[in-house]
């Protein structure tokens, strides 16, 4: 008896030796993903394929009694390697542009946690420093499910030299700061970001409230908070208030329910993998100028038609250096990596003066 | 008629698939090649030889690659035009109309994509081949999307009669082969090559044009149909043998026939062609006017024998006419080797 529970104490002792050498080499595949990841300008995490894979994963355990242990160790096995991806990514420098607190910095969070954080006072100084190699990536919003497009940032991607691999959306709950109990019904002037001005412009024009433009919302939180009037107030995320010192007024001031800006994730290298994720669609986006002449639009319109991919979002925006030339933004369903997809691009070339991959990524 | 949409003009399309410095070479070469067929200085045999409808890009380009490979078996014997048939007549109209109008055969008519794709064929065919091909010239004003990838055009039985294709043909720089019309009268065809022969003014693409006439405008024997419906062949030794008299004292230069072997040559028994090609070459040797004035063969051959409907969808089998299948096919060619001499 004693000698059969030696026995069974030496296999144990032969499976631990197996696994580790098995976690140590699972680790280091964690290890070869995030290099890619990084030289890619890719964020971490995928909660909705750690999921998948923990589910899948338990189905290769025979007992069930055995099971729900071999979920929660798969869960930590996931947990650590994440905690491994973020010492890996420490390194890496994300600008954005804004203050802590707005949400430029929610979303490079998101994408990027562990890695550094830089600060930009604009899109454009943030953008240059991921060009001249200063940051890896450089996280912006591009558009608002209320306002639009940000135009700053779409003519950056026309006119600039990266790349977009990755959007993140994130969702603003607008609400309304001021100093610590200060009174609601004194408040008479607002500062926030334009954008989040025009998402409560129902709210401010029922108050009375006069609105003053800031750069963005935790630049606008701050200034409240220096200025110590109790008549200022700004809107804001909660994660602004509490940065800043300041008190939630009134929350969700926001006029459309679902208010979601959409984050992009810039780099220098375009990323065209074929990697098939499960539930993501996968969406493009074009940039090109046509001949000034009578159905310029329609013919690559009709090429894209032909080809079955679905248009997102089409909207044109002037060419600052020519007067009254346009250069169009299309956002396309669909994956770009494929035949069909560089048929199209070789087939709108001719009709394009110019014509720009601005980026392929992975959308829910 | 509803104006759906402007299409693309044949610079445009160009410019998608352009031609490959080495594929124009290879067409400058396969040109001068097939022209001495028809001058007399070559005496090879011309090939035209081919799935009935290109149905299909993957299943063209794997048979025109096994062609490849044949024609350099037979270099000093045989000239092999591959056809890629992009547009086809329809009797009634109703049916598969080509891959111009639908470049997926399952699918809906879809002119934008179908310009392209049947442009995207040819441009392959002879970037990957070298083979400049044949196509049927069916609608003359589209023959600028393809009129640098081309080395033959055929003008249809149906076409014959009609004054654009007529005109057309004498303003291209290639061999233009025109057939009998489906009724078989043969002075229909004649005055078609007169016409092509001799040059023009005319209205193309809307622009005025200017032809020059086309000295390689030649005859094809398809065989017809009578007025009570029924089928007679028209390349027996009889036949040949008239067009040799019709030619005579025409005032048609490079005097040619290309006799077309399936259609109702062979009633659209494919397997007929093999004895019917053997047959024309047996008629060259008892009579040395016949064996001038036969220049080559069209053939219907893909890479599966017969025919399928459209919606069976089986790679290499002809969606149209029936055509022998690849193993047929190069038992033929090998055995016209052996025997023109």
């Amino acid at each position: 008896m004693e000698n059969n529970l030696e026995e069974i104490r030496r296999e144990i002792d032969g499976v631990d030796a197996r696994m580790a050498a098995l976690f140590e080499q699972r680790m280091d595949l964690v290890r070869r993903v995030t290099e890619y990841k990084k030289a890619h300008g890719l964020g971490i995490s995928d909660p909705s394929r750690e999921e998948a894979l923990v589910r899948r994963n338990a189905e290769m355990v025979a007992d069930r009694a055995i099971r729900e242990y071999y979920v929660n160790f798969e869960k930590q096995v996931i947990a650590q390697s994440r905690d491994w991806q973020r010492r890996l990514l420490s390194g890496m420098k994300i600008a954005y542009s804004g203050v802590p607190g707005a949400f430029a910095y929610i979303a490079a969070r998101r994408l990027f946690p562990g890695a550094e954080l830089v600060s930009f006072p604009d899109f454009a100084r943030a953008y240059a420093s991921c060009e001249a190699g200063e940051t890896d990536v450089v996280v912006l919003p591009f558009e608002n499910s209320f306002a639009g497009e940000v135009s700053t940032v779409t003519d950056l991607m026309f006119s600039g030299s990266l790349y977009v691999n990755q959007v993140v959306e994130v969702e603003a709950e607008q609400n309304l700061l001021g100093l610590p109990g200060a009174d609601k019904s004194r408040i008479t002037k607002v500062y926030s970001h334009p954008q989040a001005l025009s998402q409560c412009a129902e709210y401010l024009q029922r108050h009375g409230f006069e609105a003053k433009e800031f750069a963005n919302t935790a630049l606008a939180a701050k200034r409240v908070a220096e200025k110590q009037d109790p008549t200022r107030a700004a809107i804001g995320t909660a994660e602004a208030a509490e940065l800043y010192g300041l008190e939630i007024l009134e929350a969700r001031i926001n006029t459309s329910r679902t208010n979601t800006t959409r984050f992009a994730a810039f780099s220098r290298v375009l990323n065209l993998d074929t990697e098939n994720k499960r539930k993501m669609g996968k969406h493009f986006i074009l940039m090109y100028t046509v001949k000034n002449e009578a159905g310029a639009l329609a013919q690559t319109l009709n090429i894209i038609g032909t080809h079955n991919y679905n248009m997102y979002n089409l909207h044109s925006r002037p060419m600052k250096e020519l007067l009254w030339n346009y250069y169009f933004f299309v956002e396309l369903d669909g994956d770009i990596a494929t035949e069909e997809g560089s048929s199209m691009l070789r087939e709108l070339a001719p009709l394009c003066d110019r014509l720009k991959l601005v980026g392929s990524f992975y959308t829910r | 008629m509803i104006f759906k949409r402007k299409l693309l003009i044949p610079k445009e399309i160009k410019e998608m698939y352009p031609i490959s410095g080495e594929g124009a070479l290879a067409k400058r070469r396969n040109d001068v090649q097939i022209a001495e067929i028809f001058t007399g200085a070559s005496d090879k045999l011309l090939l035209v030889i081919g799935p009935c409808s290109a149905d299909r890009e993957d299943a063209v380009i794997e048979y025109i690659s096994r062609l490849r490979a044949l024609q350099e078996r037979v270099a000093d014997k045989i000239v092999i035009v591959p056809r890629i048939y992009t547009n086809k007549p329809r009797t009634t109209g109703a049916g598969y109309k080509g891959m111009l109008h639908q470049p997926n055969p399952q699918g809906g008519a879809d002119m934008l994509r179908g310009l392209i794709s049947i442009r995207k064929l040819h441009m392959r065919a002879i970037n990957e081949t070298g083979f400049s091909c044949a196509d049927e010239m069916l609608y003359p004003e589209n023959h600028r999307f393809l009129d640098d990838l081309l080395s033959y055009v055929a003008v249809g039985a149906r076409s014959v009669e009609d004054q654009q294709h007529r005109l057309t043909a004498s303003g291209l720089d290639i061999p233009v082969g025109m057939k009998n019309p489906t009724g078989g009268d043969l002075s229909v065809m004649m005055n078609a090559l007169h016409a092509a022969q001799s040059g023009h003014t005319f209205i193309y693409r809307n622009w005025e044009v200017e032809s020059k006439g086309n000295p390689f405008a030649h005859a094809i024997l398809r065989g017809y149909v009578d007025s009570h419906g029924i089928t007679h062949p028209n390349y027996h030794y009889e036949d040949l043998a008239r067009l040799c008299e019709l030619y005579a004292g025409s005032g048609i230069r490079n005097p040619a026939v290309i006799v077309d072997n399936n259609h109702c040559n062979s009633g659209k028994q494919y397997g007929e062609q093999i004895r019917i090609a053997k047959e024309v070459l047996h008629s060259t040797r008892h009579n040395a006017d016949i064996r001038h004035l036969v220049k080559g063969m069209m053939i219907e051959s893909y890479l599966l024998d017969g025919c399928q409907k459209p919606e069976e969808g089986v790679y290499g089998r002809s969606i149209t006419d029936p055509c022998l299948g690849w193993e047929k096919t190069e038992r033929l060619v090998l055995d016209l080797a052996e025997l023109w001499v």
